[in-house]
């Protein structure tokens, strides 16, 4: 069998009498458009249920939620019976610094490092040529004297010694 | 809402066309009052799309389209259901008047699938392309190949050297 025998059996049922159409134009458009009515009325029925149930949903949701909405009527606020004037919070002076407050600082750490040598154009002090340190500049000092002893002592003790 | 100027143009589009599809979903099918169903099925779908359509001057071949595949998906359903469409009440005897239904060709492609059957009535009825007809059922083009080649070979196996004597006794009835 041959494609062109497929063909012309087609073309010899075509020629065959076919049976009476039972089937109109108008049918078709009365079918079409009661389709149509009902599609429109399930929408609109649809939409509106949905819009429901999401409402619903939503009072429910507030409803049932936990410490949401108060469970008695709640009394308007007015003005209390008694007054408090609120003293204002003194802080005791504390004698002892605490551990965490800030430490006050030191004098050999608040003023600017002074140089070991004093500058030539200085007058010569009293002390003798060869002394490096004047008494009255404690941080040149305070990086040659001993841990423990003062600042002021340190320096005489040089001095003694020279 | 109706469209006047859509149901003028669909009344003449079916006056049209009617029967040429009445014939392909006779092809299809195998019988005239699932044809009838068919047909009508797929010119309803036509009329509740015609007015979203954007270019309504293919409408023969987008009608052609819907009647095969309204074709397709009437058959995958019945494959689920318990009554099948037939000509005429099984108690009766099949009368003289219907004598295409028993012809030769048409019982060897009762044993078609349906993409088979729907391919070889739009490449050999319709005289479609195979771009034309992959296009119509939404398929490849070498899916239309491998079932047109199978399909007749089928239809080859089937009727076989008895064809032309069979086909004479047919035509003779008819």
């Amino acid at each position: 069998m041959r494609e062109d025998d497929l063909k012309s059996t087609f073309e010899r049922l075509r020629a065959a009498p076919m049976p009476v159409r039972g089937l109109t134009a108008d049918d078709i458009i009365s079918s079409g458009e009661a389709v149509r009515k009902r599609r429109r009325t399930m929408a609109v029925v649809g939409s509106g249920v949905g819009t429901t149930a999401v409402v619903v949903a939503a009072v429910l949701a507030l409803a049932l939620k936990p410490g949401g909405a108060p469970n008695g009527p709640v009394d308007p606020a007015g003005p209390s019976s008694t007054s408090s004037v609120q003293k204002p919070v003194e802080v005791p002076p504390s004698t002892t610094p605490s551990p965490s407050s800030p430490v006050e600082p030191s004098p050999s750490t608040s003023m600017p490092p002074a140089p070991f040598t004093t500058p030539p154009s200085a007058p010569p002090p009293s002390t003798p040529p060869g002394s490096t340190s004047a008494p009255d500049e404690p941080a040149a000092t305070s990086t040659t004297s001993h841990g423990t002893t003062p600042m002021g002592s340190a320096s005489v003790a040089v001095t003694q010694t020279r | 809402m109706t469209d006047p100027t859509w149901n003028a143009e669909f009344t003449r589009h079916f006056d049209l066309t009617a029967d040429s599809m009445r014939f392909t979903a006779y092809l299809l099918c195998g019988n005239w009052h699932e044809a009838e169903d068919v047909v009508q099925a797929a010119f309803l779908k036509l009329y509740l799309a015609g007015p979203k359509l954007a270019k309504r001057d293919g409408l023969t071949a987008y009608t052609r389209k819907i009647v095969v595949r309204t074709f397709i998906g009437e058959r995958r359903r019945m494959r689920w259901r318990r009554e099948k469409l037939t000509d005429s009440p099984p108690e009766m005897p099949s009368g003289g008047e219907h004598v295409e239904d028993r012809l030769v060709v048409w019982q060897a492609m009762s044993v078609l699938g349906a993409r088979q059957r729907a391919v070889l009535v739009l490449r050999f009825w319709h005289d479609l392309s195979v771009e034309e007809t992959a296009s119509a059922l939404g398929c490849t083009t070498g899916t239309v190949k491998s079932q047109s080649a199978r399909g007749v070979a089928t239809l080859r196996q089937r009727l076989g050297p008895q064809y032309a004597d069979l086909w004479q006794e047919v035509s003779r009835r008819a």
